[in-house]
């Protein structure tokens, strides 16, 4: 493996690098374009010329730096925020703005609708045009959920800048949406908005939409049960609006998530599916072998527009588009090659997608099946048909988990200790879902009762394979969760995989011996991680709405007082937060009054508690002014109280004074108010998250 | 294969000692958090004896008395049910109030069934935060998801008909062909017995068969709120019609036309008596005390002249 014989390679490397360098730095560099613009006049001397041995680097280097500049370039330039005439200024007198969706909307509890801005004011008739984008969150009533790709609408809502998350190592949804490169949303009440009119945008996007709307309906029909239908739409045409919770949890644990969010390997059964058709038809000569091409690239491609275009569909299109033009061309091209320039090609259009979960994942698992199946495929025995067929399949499972073993860690802190055993269900319920569904859909338009038949026997497929997955969870240890890593074992991590690599094709014994120190590096850094830990003490009050959940962390063991919530608020709110901790479960206790708490540094005496060192007072509406003087440390605000907050501080002086979600938007001001004038440094947990203090 | 495989597993002996050192230390490293923690970690333990008396003091400023405490409640688990069989137990583990687990078994026992879970929200005590609470477990069992699709007019029964034979009659048995049932069939449906069943079957013989399956709200003496309750069950399916003879039917056999009163059927006799055989149909409009259209329209399908 050399890295000339892949062009592409050595292109992307400096093309991604600049694009890092552009997000982290995050500021534009005036002229820059007008030097990459010269750069590029100056290429052509600079490759024409011969360059003595000594100098041979120079041109590379120069490409390096060029393209360097072109991804810092190309990502600070996709900024929406940068882009002439934005809206930012005329956001405090604005109400109206009048703006076209750019995207299918999402639905959920609220249907979130990306709006691209363009004309914005204080009042319907006097609006100014303008340019940003904004996620609109709209009540799904039956006006909302009308709402369609290319529908222009005049919205009166107050649009704010985005909310960073409200929670310790919560998902930032806010950097999220920055890389959808959405900065600014506004929250539609009802009767708030209204379709000027329709139909703008590509017609290609509208015809996709409407194609993988009617397709749903038909799935809906033939597919009643909630989850089987779910799960149809998910593996068929990868939208995933409908899965519910429990399936979703069930496939992540089982590590089939991939199978659910349509990755390249569909369109790779798309692709040999296709294959054998043409093969049946039988195409010859030149331009057979075009027709044959044209045929096989627009099915694939418009499966990719059908399904919504995510990145693993484009990224899996594109490779397989390039393969198969330069099989056309008779040049057999390297997966290696292929595979670095659908990325250089996707980062092209949009830079932004290199910090897309879902981009990086597939990148990583097709290098990890690209690498390593091979190799283990070569020094694995000779097995009958079938075996081999499915003894592959372990192999690929493997190869993939050992490309995005770190990430998937990073992302979601577990592990599919059964991936091996779900990889073989779902792979096999995977192609002949597709396959059978493709073909109901097809016997849907021509013969019905045809249709009815095959899509009881794809229900009982779906139904055993949903049991199936959901037995594998229900297996012991089939997750190991509350793996936390950063990302410096990440890369770490990855170091290790390729050391194992490396050691695969030079066989040469020192690489095990670099793969063990890189091991130690990593364990040293989770030892170190491990001491903090077991010394740590946390004080966490979360943010909830309406509702109070408060952690109190003593070394890896920890301690919940809460109202009784919701198990996913909790989820959502405090599991990565206590993960990141090292703490994996947590007992958990309910807020009341007349109750007593004693753990070893904890203590709970209505209305005081405390925590090692800190004492603290739960004000609530109801409590009573006392006579005497009683000093603490910080004083929690939970509820209106009946009198003057200074009164209570009169009573009750402390350093540090917490307002909880549970008081209203409209009391807060007066009550932070009272705070300044006091000099008590205040905590909101509404508006500025939650309250984290490390003693 | 095999062979390569054994290469790769060649080591020098520099090489070993290396790879054994290090895997040594690496064991090391992976065990020592589970070490420190059991042999260098200081438990901490802190003294709340200050914070005792300072609490006590508290309570005596505002006379309250300290002792009345109990130790704090866990949180209400949250498990899959099936709020048709579960039990008050389950319901206040669940974290309902007594008071909510015996309105939901009071519903039950009337004959209430949920079932889809929706349905659930209809208990009055059931806050709605709690509902979205437990939504998410609710397992009904796919005996009562059978019928998910049909929508049924009537809720909970009324004391007064839950057990005895009321139990089979109120059981759904599907769709009825108004034209074609029988006395057996129409007694299946809800709210319909013997004699109401007779009665419409009388009706669809007098007419010479339903045309529409409004129709059947005209059956005598049928109450809308039945009519409302079994129409999800109507069907359609046959559309014989038994025409009455225009040219040989008595005023009898006119007069027990729902359609044609007595009157109405003398004029027809009568005028074929005067003008001779009817042609058509159309003729009937030649009457002239038949001025009105839409009840012509109305009686053109029942007749004929065969």
């Amino acid at each position: 493996m050399h890295s000339r014989a892949y062009p592409f390679l050595r292109l992307l490397v400096p093309f991604v690098t600049g694009i890092v360098l552009g997000n982290y730095f995050d500021t534009p560099i005036d002229g820059l374009n007008s030097i990459l613009l010269l750069g590029t006049i100056l290429m052509i001397p600079l490759a024409i010329r011969t360059y003595p041995y000594r100098f041979r680097w120079l041109f590379g280097a120069y490409l390096s730096i060029w393209l360097l500049g072109l991804g810092y370039f190309m990502l600070v330039g996709q900024d929406e925020r940068r882009m002439v005439g934005h809206f930012a200024q005329a956001i405090p007198d604005a109400t109206f703005f009048i703006g076209t969706v750019y995207d299918a909307p999402l639905t959920g509890a609220r249907i979130k609708a990306p709006v691209r801005v363009e004309w914005i004011g204080s009042a319907s008739d006097c609006m100014q045009p303008c340019t940003g984008n904004v996620l609109l969150f709209i009540k799904p009533d039956s006006l909302a959920k009308t709402l369609r790709y290319g529908d222009q609408v005049l919205v009166r809502a107050g649009v704010r800048k985005t909310d960073p998350p409200a929670n310790p190592h919560a998902f930032d949804y806010q950097r999220y949406l920055h890389f959808q490169n959405v900065h600014y949303q506004a929250f539609v009440k009802k009767d708030s908005f209204q379709v000027l009119s329709s139909g703008h945008g590509t017609l290609l996007w509208h015809m996709a939409f409407a194609a993988r709307d009617n397709m749903l309906r038909v799935l809906r029909d033939y597919f009643p049960q909630p989850d089987e239908y779910a799960v149809a739409s998910a593996l068929l045409l990868g939208y995933k609006e409908d899965l519910s919770d429990e399936i979703r949890v069930a496939y992540a644990e089982t590590g089939s998530m991939h199978a659910l969010a349509v990755s390249g390997s569909h369109v790779g059964m798309l692709y040999a599916g296709l294959l054998v058709l043409v093969r049946v038809f039988r195409f010859r000569g030149k331009k057979g072998r075009l027709l044959e091409l044209g045929l096989i690239l627009l099915v694939i491609w418009a499966f990719t527009f059908i399904t919504g275009a995510t990145a693993s569909v484009l990224r899996a299109s594109v490779m397989f588009s390039t393969y198969l033009l330069g099989k056309a061309i008779y040049r057999e091209a390297s997966a290696w090659n292929v595979l670095a320039f659908s990325a250089f090609g996707l980062l092209a259009y949009n830079p932004y997608l290199l910090y897309d979960a879902g981009f990086q994942l597939s990148y990583a698992a097709v290098a990890g099946m690209v690498f390593f199946y091979p190799r283990f495929y070569r020094v694995s025995p000779i097995l009958p048909k079938w075996a081999d067929a499915a003894w592959s399949v372990l192999l690929v499972g493997f190869a993939a988990q050992l490309g995005t073993l770190p990430l998937s860690l990073f992302y979601f802190h577990q592990f599919p200790v059964y991936f091996w055993l779900s990889g073989w269900i779902v792979v096999l319920g995977g192609a002949i879902f597709l396959w059978g569904g493709a073909v109901l859909l097809v016997l849907d338009m021509v013969w019905i009762s045809g249709a009815k038949y095959l899509a009881l026997g794809l229900y009982y497929m779906l139904w055993g394979m949903n049991q199936c997955i959901f037995g594998i969870q229900a297996l012991p240890g089939s997750v190991i969760a509350g793996v936390w890593v950063n990302m410096l074992e990440v890369i770490l991590l990855y170091a290790c995989i390729v050391c194992l690599g490396i050691w695969m094709v030079y066989r040469k014994g020192i690489w095990v011996n670099v793969l063990l120190v890189l091991g130690i590096w990593i364990g040293l850094i989770r030892l170190s991680r491990s001491v903090e830990q077991e010394n740590q003490a946390q004080l966490v009050l979360y943010s909830i709405s309406k509702g109070r959940l408060v952690d109190f962390i003593d070394g890896k063991n920890g301690f919940a007082w809460m109202d009784t919530l919701a198990p996913k608020q909790i989820q959502f709110a405090a599991q990565s937060h206590r993960w990141a901790s090292g703490l994996l479960q947590v007992p958990a206790v309910l807020f009341q009054k007349d109750t007593v708490i004693e753990h070893a540094n904890f203590a709970y005496r209505p209305p005081f508690s405390q925590f090692f060192d800190k004492r603290m007072f739960w004000l609530q509406p109801d409590s009573k002014l006392p006579g005497g003087v009683f000093p603490i440390d910080i004083l929690v605000v939970s509820g209106k109280p009946k009198t003057d907050l200074k009164q209570w501080v009169a009573h009750y002086p402390c350093r540090q004074i917490v307002l909880d979600t549970r008081i209203a938007p409209w009391h807060l001001e007066p009550l932070k108010k009272q705070c300044l004038e006091m000099g008590i440094p205040y905590h909101a947990i509404g508006t500025a998250g939650a309250f984290h203090v490390k003693l | 294969m095999l062979r390569a495989f054994i290469q790769h597993l060649h080591f020098t002996k520099t090489e070993r000692f290396g790879a054994l050192g290090l895997a040594f230390i690496f064991c090391l490293v992976y065990m020592a958090p589970e070490i420190y923690h059991r042999y260098f970690l200081k438990a901490r333990k802190t003294d709340f004896s200050a914070f005792q008396r300072f609490v006590a003091a508290h309570a005596a400023d505002l006379g309250i008395e300290a002792d009345s405490l109990q130790p704090a409640k866990q949180p209400p688990a949250v498990f899959p049910f099936d709020p048709n069989t579960a039990s008050a137990e389950d319901f206040e583990r669940l974290g309902l109030s007594e008071k909510t687990a015996q309105s939901i078994l009071n519903y039950r026992e009337k004959g209430g069934q949920f079932r889809k879970p929706e349905d659930f929200q209809k208990i009055y005590t059931l806050s709605i935060k709690d509902f979205e609470r437990l939504e998410p477990y609710i397992r009904i069992s796919a005996k009562q998801e059978k019928w998910k699709d049909q929508e049924y007019a009537y809720g909970p029964r009324p004391a007064q008909y839950a057990g005895g034979g009321y139990e089979k009659k109120y059981a759904p048995r599907g769709p009825v062909d108004i034209n074609r049932s029988s006395v057996e069939d129409w007694v299946k449906l809800p709210m319909i017995g013997e004699k109401r069943a007779r009665q419409i079957i009388n009706f669809r013989e007098s007419l010479g068969g339903f045309l529409t399956v409004e129709q059947v709200r005209e059956v005598f003496n049928l109450p809308d709120s039945v009519y409302q309750m079994i129409l999800p069950h109507l069907v359609l399916e046959t559309k014989t019609v038994h025409k009455l003879n225009l040219n040989t039917a008595t005023i009898e056999d006119l007069n027990h036309h729902p359609y044609i009163s007595g009157k109405q059927a003398m004029l027809i006799v009568r005028y074929r008596e005067q003008h001779g055989a009817f042609a058509s149909v159309e003729d009937l409009k030649n009457i002239i005390a038949f001025k009105d259209k839409a009840w012509l329209e109305q009686i053109k399908p029942y007749v004929g002249i065969e």
